[in-house]
């Protein structure tokens, strides 16, 4: 079978998101992230390429701006302020984790093959593979990681996901939503890095692990 | 008739002049762009010749309690590395396809690791001791992706013999970018690993407590020392050989051109490799030992993508 | 008939001769066992020692007569079973392993006598020859039982004898526990094989091996009492628990054809009934991987941990007897999809791999004997340095470690190379795709494994020969106690000398097991010599004309300066053995990424005024908990002791509740016969 270049594209995304389950570096993470929202952005202007809809290169040079640029540059310069460089893991070790989530890529593959409705032929549905594996990814993320700030760069990856996924079986939705959802996570990752200074501030650590004095 | 009988024997002449005497010139190489990192003016790059010829001429001291393994562990490397020189992929330009099986490549690897590690322990030091545990359980982590990367290859070729599946006539192959860009860098991160550069090992260090490589051939001296280092500096153009081939084998350009660019580009990319291997070891630190299962995590996820791409690729 | 299409007209003479080589094999062992009973101490154990191994040719010439046509004969049919005579068959299957058997007898006969002058008192040597005899009698008639009955009564003849030989040295704590161990072992493996058995019988209506058929719905009960029963007498994961305790307690020479065959024979077994019996259950198939494939890694990783050379010697047995089940599974799962291609490689990998591993295994316990005779203990902290004194060991424990490495040109490197072709060929044939994952998965697993195995044999030896000597026993160890020629050493090398040649001709290895995988496989058009295209034995000539020549001119030219000093002690004066590597400090970094599976426990005590910079005393202490011991048997043996206890309440020794007790009995019996 052969790859049309966006699925090939989202293939790399894909595979940039696991590669951030592979280390606890914070820093490394935020590249990888980087280049796996680069990725997509990619993705999008691909398919605004094929369909012929202009507006979806506004929306890729939205995603590349925002999030493959903006966002790192910010978490970057809250790593820098707080003052901690990695994360000190929970449940199971990072390669591990890294290779459990390749694995998801394969699992999410078989799911897609099954999943009805879905655009393209049941043997390559790649481009729902990749947004299913990245899904996976970020709760993946999300589980294993103790630093607060490694549960942002989760969402964002979980986030992706659900972009990718809805680019490539809708082919785009209208400008206004994908640039209101685009603020939205700005906004909402502006909220929680500014948040993770007052965390910081008050408990002298941004590990979640350690925040369960909130119940009841 | 003639003709091609002349051709093929200066096309082995060649082959055999280039596997025996480029070795030393990889390592002429990464020191230079080392040193030229650090601002150094650095050794020539023909330094790596000199320092062999020097260990050739030189009185040898072994140890009185080694064996007859320690004595002659670096003839059987050397050797096995020609023979490996001979069967596996490293350049695309082979006079001959003596059919490098693919287990057989990494076992003959595995059997130099094998003697390498009896030769360490052989003297009974500390730092000989120490190093070859290390190095046995790097190995142990490598392997896996090695194996992977490579069988991967094969499984979409459909066979296990490497000359094959790595030669550019193979139509198997043509589409594959991604399977070969993915197996390359796998197999670069694995190269790191196995040949002791920089993120598992430092080469240059002093300190005996943080070596791997360096701890194990401690006790070797003159022209034993001579023929370790070489048959590392063979080992080390093998990998980066058989890596360099796999990132060739992924541009387009490569497969609709001649034999010679293809020999002249497989010999330039291992010196790309290397000197990328140079810049590594310049902007990297080396890793602490606990983090070292991090890194080559790596590898073995590329590996992983491997199987999954070769596992679509014959979907039927 | 069937089974065997090789089945060959041939003349009367070689039928005879061959089956009466084998029962006059039996029959001279059978004399030794009589004379070693009544005749005490007149005997010379070189004697007995030549009974043994007339014995052994005469198998070997018999495998070798008979290795390429059927033989039935019934020698034995005075014994009767009842329900079965005695009858043997001799095939394609039965001859490698009836050769190995031959070779293995071989070896241990020449060993024995210089082990038995070592044993003191009459009593010992008695037993040892005793139960050596009937140990290879039932061996061999296993080997050509015809039928169900006759197979399990010599099986187990075979099973408790080899009992009493790991008892052998039965006054030790140590070897009762092992004994004991085994003894459990192998009733529970005679259990399920006696219901496989019947269940066979039930089905068929016949004795007769050759009969059974795994390929019907039925026959699924009885495929998987037969995995059980065999997993438990090769030492698979989970029930390899005994393995470790039980096969390094029988005596020097006999532990070869312990440690060669006991496993051996129940995959011979399994080959011979679900192979050869065209199983096609892909439950069975799957779980013989998954069994396998665990069994595997589990036993290479505590091989690696292990101090005790013949334990670590031992798991490496579970990792190979996992490695072969693995390629059976491969075998019924590839013939269960039509993939003829893949169960032949598979059904060779598996027959070639069992028995290279046999012939390995046996070298190298061997050489563990020789090291144990000479140090007096297994403990590789108390040992090293024996290159030195014990040079021939070395070597031969060198050949054996570099073949069970299965580095090239060994003879395991070929049966392993089969093993990584049929997951490999199995990766892009036409499966299911979650096979074919698991077919390239098994690729890495195998890697993994191997470089676990080569990480475990160079520990094994660069520990135990290589280095300083560890205590004073090493260093004081010698080769032979007599100056003459030392038996234990000639088995040694005939075995090493055999994996060389195996090696290096392994296309004649493989021509030679031709009918047994065409007999496995239905196959008739497969040729072993083709299976296997790598040159070893040329790769190894080049290798050996270009490391000689490198001898000569590089290395040669100057060695006449070379000098002699003490190992580097970085200047602070002469190195004590204490800066040695260990056993354990060797396995460490690896038992460290794994030590959620090993239960490792590392404890570090310094102490002294300024600890940091001047500690006075350093003490570490690693403890490593057998996971499967304390978290899986000892909860199950606990609750039976605790439903033991419980049932001893019904016997309150009173009489009348006895007979109330069999009333009820009675009761349930007539309510039962009633059929309602």
């Amino acid at each position: 079978m052969i790859l049309d270049t966006f699925e090939a594209l989202a293939m790399v995304s894909a595979i940039f998101a696991i590669l951030i389950l592979g280390t606890t570096h914070l820093r490394t993470n935020l590249s990888f992230y980087s280049l796996h929202t680069m990725a997509i952005a990619a993705v999008t202007a691909w398919i605004a390429n094929i369909t012929h809809e202009d507006h979806l290169y506004l929306v890729a040079v939205g995603v590349f701006v925002i999030k493959a640029w903006s966002i790192p540059w910010f978490l970057n310069s809250v790593i820098k302020k707080i003052n901690i460089g990695t994360d000190g893991g929970a449940f199971i070790a990072a390669p591990l984790s890294m290779h459990i989530g390749a694995l998801m890529l394969g699992l999410s593959f078989m799911i897609s093959q099954q999943i009805p409705g879905l655009i393209g032929e049941p043997e390559s549905r790649l481009g729902s593979t990749a947004a299913m594996s990245i899904l996976f990814t970020g709760v993946l993320l999300m589980l294993t990681r103790r630093a607060a700030i490694s549960q942002i760069v989760g969402f964002l990856v979980i986030e992706n996901g659900i972009y990718l996924f809805a680019v490539t079986q809708t082919h785009g939705m209208p400008l206004m939503i994908e640039m209101g959802l685009l603020l939205e996570v700005l906004v909402a990752v502006m909220v929680a890095g500014l948040l993770l200074f007052n965390i910081k501030k008050s408990f002298e650590h941004i590990d979640v692990s350690q925040l369960t004095e909130l119940k009841d | 008739m003639i003709a091609t009988n002349i051709q093929a024997i200066l096309e082995t002449l060649a082959f055999i002049a280039t596997f025996l005497l480029l070795p030393p010139l990889l390592i002429g190489i990464i020191r230079k762009t080392k040193a030229r990192f650090q601002n150094r003016i650095g050794a020539p790059l023909l330094q790596p010749y000199f320092d062999l010829l020097k260990l050739l001429s030189k009185g040898e001291t072994i140890s009185k309690h080694t064996s007859w393994i320690f004595r002659s562990t670096a003839a059987i490397n050397v050797s096995l590395l020609i023979i490996l020189a001979f069967l596996a992929p490293w350049t695309s330009l082979r006079p001959f396809n003596l059919g490098a099986d693919l287990f057989l490549v990494i076992y003959l690897l595995a059997l130099t690791r094998f003697f390498t590690v009896l030769s360490a322990l052989d003297a009974g030091s500390a730092f000989g001791g120490f190093g070859a545990s290390r190095e046995v359980t790097l190995a142990l982590l490598v392997e896996p992706a090695v194996i992977l990367c490579l069988a991967a290859i094969g499984s979409v070729s459909q066979t296990s013999d490497l000359g094959i599946a790595f030669s550019f006539d193979n139509v198997a192959l043509i589409n594959q970018p991604g399977l070969w860009f993915i197996a390359g860098c796998g197999l670069f991160l694995a190269s790191l690993v196995e040949l002791s550069r920089m993120p598992a090992d430092d080469p240059t260090t002093h300190l005996e407590l943080t070596m791997v490589h360096e701890a194990m051939i401690l006790e070797n001296s003159a022209a034993n020392l001579a023929l370790v280092e070489y048959a590392h500096f063979l080992k080390i153009l093998i990998l980066l050989g058989i890596s360099s081939q796999c990132l060739l084998h992924a541009i387009p350009f490569f497969w609709h051109t001649n034999q010679l660019v293809l020999a002249l580009f497989s010999i330039f990319s291992i010196m790309i490799l290397a000197v990328s291997i140079a810049v590594i070891e310049s902007v990297a630190v080396k890793l602490r030992w606990t983090k070292l299962p991090e890194f080559i995590a790596y590898s073995v996820a590329m590996s992983i993508f491997c199987v999954f791409i070769a596992l679509s690729k014959n979907l039927n | 008939m069937r089974g065997n299409p090789q089945k060959q007209m041939t003349n009367d003479h070689t039928i005879l001769s061959a089956a009466n080589l084998f029962t006059s094999a039996s029959a001279i062992w059978l004399a030794g066992l009589v004379i070693t009973a009544v005749g005490r101490e007149r005997i010379t154990s070189n004697f007995l020692a030549f009974l043994m191994l007339a014995g052994a040719i005469l198998t070997l010439g018999g495998a070798a007569i008979s290795w390429n046509q059927s033989i039935e004969y019934n020698h034995l049919q005075y014994i009767s079973f009842g329900l079965a005579p005695a009858d043997s068959l001799v095939d394609s299957l039965s001859v490698p392993f009836l050769g190995l058997l031959g070779l293995l007898a071989s070896a241990a006969a020449v060993a024995s006598p210089s082990h038995v002058a070592a044993l003191n008192g009459q009593g010992k040597r008695g037993h040892y020859w005793k139960l050596s005899f009937i140990f290879l009698i039932g061996l061999q008639q296993v080997l050509l039982a015809s039928n169900g009955i006759a197979f399990l009564v010599f099986w187990e003849i075979m099973s408790l004898s080899s009992a009493g030989l790991v008892a052998a040295d039965h006054i030790r704590h140590r070897a009762q526990r092992a004994a004991f161990a085994y003894l459990t072992a192998t009733r529970i493996s005679t259990a399920f094989l006696t219901a496989a058995f019947l269940w066979m019988h039930q089905n068929t209506g016949s004795w007769a091996l050759s009969a059974w058929h795994f390929s019907t719905e039925q026959s699924l009960v009885a495929a998987f009492f037969l995995l059980i029963a065999v997993c438990t007498k090769a030492g698979v994961w989970p029930m390899h628990v005994w393995l470790p305790l039980a096969y390094p307690e029988p005596p020097g020479p006999t532990s070869a054809i312990f440690a060669g065959l006991v496993g051996n024979i129940s995959i011979y077994l399994l080959m011979r009934l679900l192979l050869a019996g065209d199983c096609s259950h892909l439950a069975i198939a799957y779980s013989a991987i998954a069994l396998g494939t665990i069994s595997s890694l589990w036993g290479v990783l505590f091989a690696l941990m292990e101090r005790d050379l013949k334990k670590l010697l031992a798991y490496s047995t579970v990792e190979n007897m996992g490695i072969i089940l693995t390629a059976i599974g491969t075998t019924i799962l590839a013939h269960s999809h039509g993939l003829t291609t893949i169960a032949t490689l598979a059904s060779a990998a598996a027959l070639f791999h069992t028995l290279n591993h046999g012939l390995v295994k046996a070298l190298l316990f061997l050489g563990a004997a020789s090291v144990e005779r000479a140090v007096h203990t297994r403990e590789l902290s108390a040992l090293g340095g024996l290159a030195k004194s014990m040079p021939w060991t070395m070597l031969c424990f060198f050949i054996g470690s570099l073949s069970i490495c299965a580095m090239p040109p060994m003879n395991c490197f070929a049966s392993k190379w089969l093993v990584y072709q049929t997951f490999f060929q199995l990766s892009f044939a036409n499966a299911p795709i979650l096979e074919r994952a698991m077919a390239l998965a098994m690729v890495g697993v195998l890697a993994f494994v191997g470089a676990l195995s080569l990480a475990c044999f160079t520990k094994a030896v660069g520990i135990a020969f290589l280095g300083r000597p560890r205590s004073n026993a090493a260093a004081k160890a010698k080769e032979s106690s007599t100056s003459g020629p030392d038996g234990l050493l000639i088995a040694q090398l005939i075995l090493a000398v055999a994996c060389v040649m195996i090696g290096t001709s392994v296309p004649i290895a493989l021509e030679g097991l031709t009918p047994a995988i065409r007999h496995l496989t239905h196959d008739q058009f497969v040729i072993g010599s083709n299976l296997f295209p790598i040159p070893q034995g040329q790769l190894a000539l080049v290798g050996g004309i270009l490391v000689s020549s490198i001898y000569l001119f590089v290395l040669g030219r100057r060695s006449g300066e070379v000098k002699s000093y003490i190992t580097w002690d970085c200047g602070f004066g002469p190195l004590s053995t204490r800066t040695e590597e260990t056993g354990s400090s060797f396995s460490h970094p690896i038992g460290r990424i794994f030590s959620q599976i090993l239960q490792l426990k590392v404890t570090t005590e310094i102490s002294g005024k300024d600890r940091r910079h001047f500690p006075e005393t350093v003490r570490v202490e690693t403890f490593m908990t057998p996971i499967l011991e304390t978290k899986l048997y000892r909860p199950v043996m606990g609750l039976f002791d605790w439903l033991s206890a419980s049932l001893v309440r019904l016997q309150t020794g009173s009489i009348h509740i006895h007979l109330l007790y069999v009333f009820l009995t009675m009761l349930l019996l007539v309510f039962l016969g009633t059929n309602i």
